[in-house]
């Protein structure tokens, strides 16, 4: 029996799938062009900030991928804040929509069939006002990557360019945001850079290839490249992740300090909750495209509220506390294609109640700045309102 | 078959016996194919494993770890040194032989993605080596595959789907029966859970301890991941560079680390506290080249306590408390320090190629 049901829901038939591929053409078109449109009138992209302190706003965004089995809501009603001056670890397991999440906010997406759909994604610009970015144009956000907002990514490995030397690598930021700067500035401005993370032989280095250097090395340039311009926000997509522990303690070290000289902020994406706990001090946690729960680094490592994040602390030994079996979250992350119309961690969760077959549960707050996403905490907080999905029927 | 399954030292105390291993990769020139160096990926590493017990291999990438476990189920040939299964020697068998000792070595790697054939069903997956060494004979080969699918959390119905159909996690469960299915007594774990979500690597590391409960296996468990190995190991081994630095119980070594290479791995744990006082001792610069290791001790170039003697001669691998080794000049006793001496000595005065010391286990 069960052998027959897991059968059908993963087969699609021949029919089924070109009605996918003929829905999924004429959504992307209708949201390509709804785009490209908005980037015509500044005034439909420019806004103002809820609130002056943050750095980035993220209100209700949807971002959908429109693949050949159906609507994927990778992100679906992500609502938090960066403030300015501090770091916001965004915890999860693979396939939570984390680093969606961030390519939303740089507008990376793998467009046509990745679409955020709805939401406003405020970027400040000072003065209170702020961009959109959801329906920013490219030409627009192309003075805000690498200037503003910048990435540093997991594999130091693959995102430097084999072919160019570590300098031209540097130089190549701070140029096409400084046009004015003559090579030699450009190329002072590129030592200081090295000289900022740690790189002792700087001159050597600079004149380099990638394939010299250790992953820990490669991972620093990957950082004096996102930090050239001194942007107002560093989203780091598991920057340690591929690297030693040893070699993480060091990076993690000169983010630290990066972070306070330049007077910026870190998106801090990761699975480890070692490493945001050191570092962060706002937290949230996603799962299946959603925001579980989210607090200050006290609140999550100190009171979590939710049972997954329960569950992720407890099924994750920690040198020092010895147990005898490790917890482990039964079941598995619900298909992405057909989510349940009930709360997503129902399945999988032993704290579940009467009222969890109801809808996807409401944000609670539970103290000023703890808010949850679960019916046990129903009546215990101020209820901030039902995550807003974005019907894909009416698209 | 009886002679080789049931060797003389079948009631020893270790399963596995590697003493002064070395592997060495050789560089070739690109012309003439000399050898024009080597690296020395392992170079001079020796402990024992207790039967049904699990030692836990740390390391940073690039020490040699993986390339230890692999050489020990000679996966690979080694360069020189001995490594002993049930007391006999892999290295001294011949074709024939180690074909038929196969079954009780097995290896998990790491990705899981990887190392699975995306052309065979999961049931011809496990079972194929199965069929190989006639573990069960043909009539109860189907019977036999549910069943170690079924101890290792796996449907009967997977028998027929193939490998990208399944997660990570599902794969690596995969993985274990494929290695268990041959009733091995030593598998060889190299970093089985860190391509995997922390949810599912509690999941994979619960059933890898509870196989080892019910089958009695032993285990080399290899991973960068210090906490998991403090979870899972009884005695952890930390490897620098090609060397052990270190070994101990897993109590005596996390308590009280003594090798300062040790002290700075086990500091820069990230603990999942916001108030942890932590006092981070953050190492210079990276590993250096195995194909030059630095003369002396090799950890002395990011060494906080690093010495003159360190320099020039390589510290001996000594017992410095009951069952806690460590191969540092810190804890040298009088004679230790004479004879480093004695050969820093030689060393200055010559400038000679170091002399290569003899590692006493």
């Amino acid at each position: 029996m069960a052998e027959k049901e897991k059968k059908k829901s993963s087969y699609i038939s021949g029919r089924e799938s070109r009605r996918i591929t003929r829905y999924n053409r004429r959504v992307t078109k209708k949201l390509e062009k709804a785009r490209a449109d908005a980037g015509k009138d500044p005034s439909l992209y420019t806004t103002r900030m809820h609130d002056e302190n943050n750095v980035v706003e993220f209100d209700n965004v949807c971002t959908y991928f429109f693949s050949d089995v159906g609507v994927v809501k990778a992100v679906d009603g992500v609502n938090f804040d960066i403030p300015k001056c501090s770091t916001v670890g965004v915890v999860g397991e693979s396939g939570c929509g984390k680093s969606v999440t961030s390519l939303s906010l740089m507008q990376l997406l793998q467009r046509p069939s990745g679409q955020t759909v709805g939401g406003e994604i405020r970027f400040n610009m000072g003065g209170g006002n702020a961009y959109n970015i959801v329906n920013t144009p490219n030409s627009v956000m192309e003075t805000l990557r690498g200037n503003k907002i910048s990435m540093i990514f997991q594999e130091p490995m693959t995102s430097l360019n084999p072919v160019f030397r570590i300098g031209q690598q540097v130089d190549e930021v701070t140029k096409l945001h400084n046009p004015e700067m003559s090579d030699e500035d450009v190329k002072a401005r590129t030592l200081e850079m090295l000289d900022l993370v740690g790189i002792a032989n700087k001159e050597g280095v600079y004149e380099m290839y990638p394939h010299e250097l250790s992953g820990g090395m490669r991972q620093r340039i990957c950082i004096a490249i996102a930090l050239a311009c001194s942007p107002t926000l560093i989203i780091a997509d598991e920057p340690t992740t591929a690297l030693d522990v040893t070699i993480q303690a060091q990076i993690l070290d000169l983010l630290q300090n990066l972070k306070d000289k330049l007077n910026s902020s870190i998106m801090l994406i990761t699975h480890d909750l070692g490493v945001v706990a050191g570092m962060a001090d706002y937290v949230v946690v996603m799962y299946a495209g959603r925001i579980v729960e989210k607090g200050t680094a006290d609140d999550i490592f100190h009171h979590p509220a939710h049972p997954y994040t329960i569950g992720l602390m407890r099924s994750k030994p920690v040198v020092g506390r010895r147990v005898e079996e490790l917890y482990n979250i039964p079941g598995s992350v619900p298909n992405p294609v057909e989510m349940p119309n009930y709360c997503y961690f129902r399945d999988r969760c032993e704290m579940h109640c009467a009222e969890c077959d109801g809808r996807y549960p409401p944000e609670i707050r539970i103290s000023d700045t703890h808010v949850v996403s679960c019916y046990r905490f129903l009546g215990q907080g101020e209820e901030l309102g039902y995550p807003k999905s974005v019907n894909v029927e009416e698209l | 078959m009886e002679e080789i399954r049931v060797p003389a030292a079948q009631n020893s105390e270790y399963l596995v016996e590697v003493e002064n291993l070395v592997k060495w990769f050789p560089i070739k020139s690109s012309f003439f194919k000399r050898t024009i160096g080597n690296v020395k990926a392992v170079d001079g590493v020796s402990f024992k494993i207790r039967r049904g017990e699990t030692m836990g291999l740390v390391g940073e990438s690039g020490c040699g770890k993986s390339t230890c476990g692999r050489t020990i189920l000679r996966l690979m040939e080694k360069t020189s040194g001995e490594v002993r299964l049930n007391g006999q020697d892999i290295f001294a068998l011949s074709r024939e032989e180690l074909r038929r000792v196969r079954p009780k070595m097995q290896i998990v790697f790491q990705d899981p993605y990887s190392s699975l054939s995306p052309r065979l069903p999961i049931g011809e997956i496990i079972g194929e080596a199965v069929r190989e060494h006639g573990i069960v004979p043909p009539e109860e080969f189907d019977d036999y595959i549910t069943r170690v699918m079924d101890v290792c959390g796996l449907p009967e119905y997977y028998k027929d789907r193939y490998p990208h159909e399944f997660s990570g996690g599902q794969r690596q469960r995969i993985c274990i029966a494929r290695a268990l299915a041959l009733s091995p007594d030593f598998i060889v774990c190299d970093e089985p859970v860190s391509a995997l979500d922390v949810s599912i690597q509690a999941q994979i590391i619960n059933l890898l301890k509870q196989l080892q409960k019910d089958f009695g296996l032993t285990y080399l468990f290899i991973s960068h991941d210090l906490s998991v190995v403090e979870h899972i190991s009884d005695t952890v081994g930390v490897m620098y560079l090609g060397s052990m630095v270190e070994y101990s119980t897993t109590e005596k070594i996390f308590a009280n680390p003594l090798n300062p290479y040790t002290k700075a791995l086990f500091s820069a744990i990230p603990i999942p506290d916001p108030d942890a006082q932590i006092h981070r001792i953050i190492l210079k610069g990276s590993i250096p080249s195995p194909a030059n290791p630095p003369r002396g001790c090799k950890f002395h170039t990011r060494c906080d306590h690093c010495m003159e003697i360190c320099k020039y001669a390589p510290p001996e691998w000594r017992e410095v408390e009951e069952e806690h080794y460590c191969a540092c000049h810190l804890y040298n006793d009088a004679e230790a320090n004479e004879r480093a001496a004695k050969l820093m000595a030689e060393i200055k005065a010559g400038e000679t190629e170091p002399v290569k010391e003899e590692e006493v286990l």
